[in-house]
């Protein structure tokens, strides 16, 4: 267990572990992701209430969902790195961060979207998209607190202490349209109930939000692979990297 | 198909620019998501190779490309 966890750890290999995995990660959530904005867009049925732009789900929902798994993967991914300072775990830390912001972002803005036609109104100051506004500036919070130390151990643990605290937000995000009246529907999905929506309409959801948690993970590996680079340039297996480019170039 | 004609599935009832635009800002973002990473690696690889061939040139052409030359300084 030990040996797994110490070579898990260790950069180099980690790089080449992740090398092998890219293009099969590539694969499925190219597939998913594709099969599944074919399908929602142009195969599911409309909404009998909100018409066409409940389509807008096949990318809100997924985006939103993996927003706060992928915050809770850096909170862990911090703590790890504060009581083990294991290298890899704060790698994957700074990793999350941008990715995170990025699908907040999406989810904020296609909620947005679909707000117009569904609500009258892009944006409204309720409970689950102010708290969602707060999960953004968290990961973009984490980015320049990075940023601004120009000791990276030092920045590391600022970091990780504020992802840490940040976790307070998750649990509200998600009891927040039960807590407070508030004009955003109620989970779709449910783990432990049956679907309410048509098949048809459910399984292209279904592809989404598995694709984009594939797709997420492909992110995170492309980016610890760049950072790995960064951080071991001066080892000798990166410098043989750089070796081999050389020839082939 | 669910709808019944190329000009419906764009038109979707009248929200279509809300459904399209969500999508090509999802896709835009999608891309850019992979890409950027990519580009910077490759940049990676661009910069180490790039200083092995400056340390690598003999050491008086490294002096005269990077100190000014005095005689043009007025």
């Amino acid at each position: 267990m030990w040996k797994w966890f110490h070579k898990f750890g260790s950069p180099k290999w980690f790089y080449g572990f992740a090398g092998l995995m890219i293009p099969w990660l590539a694969l499925i959530s190219v597939a998913l992701l594709g099969a599944g904005i074919v399908q929602g867009l142009a195969y599911a049925p409309e909404d009998l209430k909100q018409g066409n732009s409940f389509r807008i789900i096949y990318i809100h929902v997924p985006t939103a969902f993996i927003s706060l798994a992928g915050y809770y993967i850096m909170a862990i991914a911090g703590a790890v790195s504060l009581i083990w300072r294991m290298k890899l775990a704060d790698v994957l830390m700074r990793c999350c961060a941008p990715i995170g912001a990025a699908m907040t972002f999406m989810a904020l803005i296609t909620g947005a979207i679909w707000g117009k036609p569904t609500w009258g109104t892009y944006w409204v100051w309720d409970a689950r998209i102010t708290s969602m506004l707060v999960l953004f500036f968290l990961y973009v919070g984490v980015i320049a607190l990075g940023e601004a130390f120009r000791n990276k151990e030092a920045g590391s643990k600022a970091c990780a202490v504020l992802a840490l605290v940040g976790t307070v937000n998750i649990p509200i995000i998600y009891k927040s349209v039960d807590w407070w009246y508030s004009l955003h529907q109620p989970a779709t999905i449910k783990l432990t109930e049956k679907p309410s929506m048509h098949p048809d309409m459910w399984w292209p959801l279904v592809m989404m939000i598995v694709g984009i948690y594939v797709f997420y993970a492909l992110l995170l590996l492309i980016n610890i692979r760049g950072e790995i680079l960064q951080r071991e340039h001066r080892t000798k297996w990166v410098q043989a990297l750089v070796t081999d480019k050389m020839a082939a170039s | 198909m669910y709808f019944d004609s190329v000009a419906e599935l764009i038109d979707m009832g009248g929200h279509g620019p809300y459904v399209w635009s969500a999508y090509g800002i999802f896709l835009l973002t999608v891309i850019c998501l992979v890409v950027v990473p990519l580009l910077k690696q490759n940049r990676f690889f661009v910069d180490q190779i790039m200083k092995r061939k400056r340390e690598s040139l003999p050491a008086a052409a490294v002096v005269t490309e990077e100190t000014p030359n005095p005689s043009s300084q007025g």
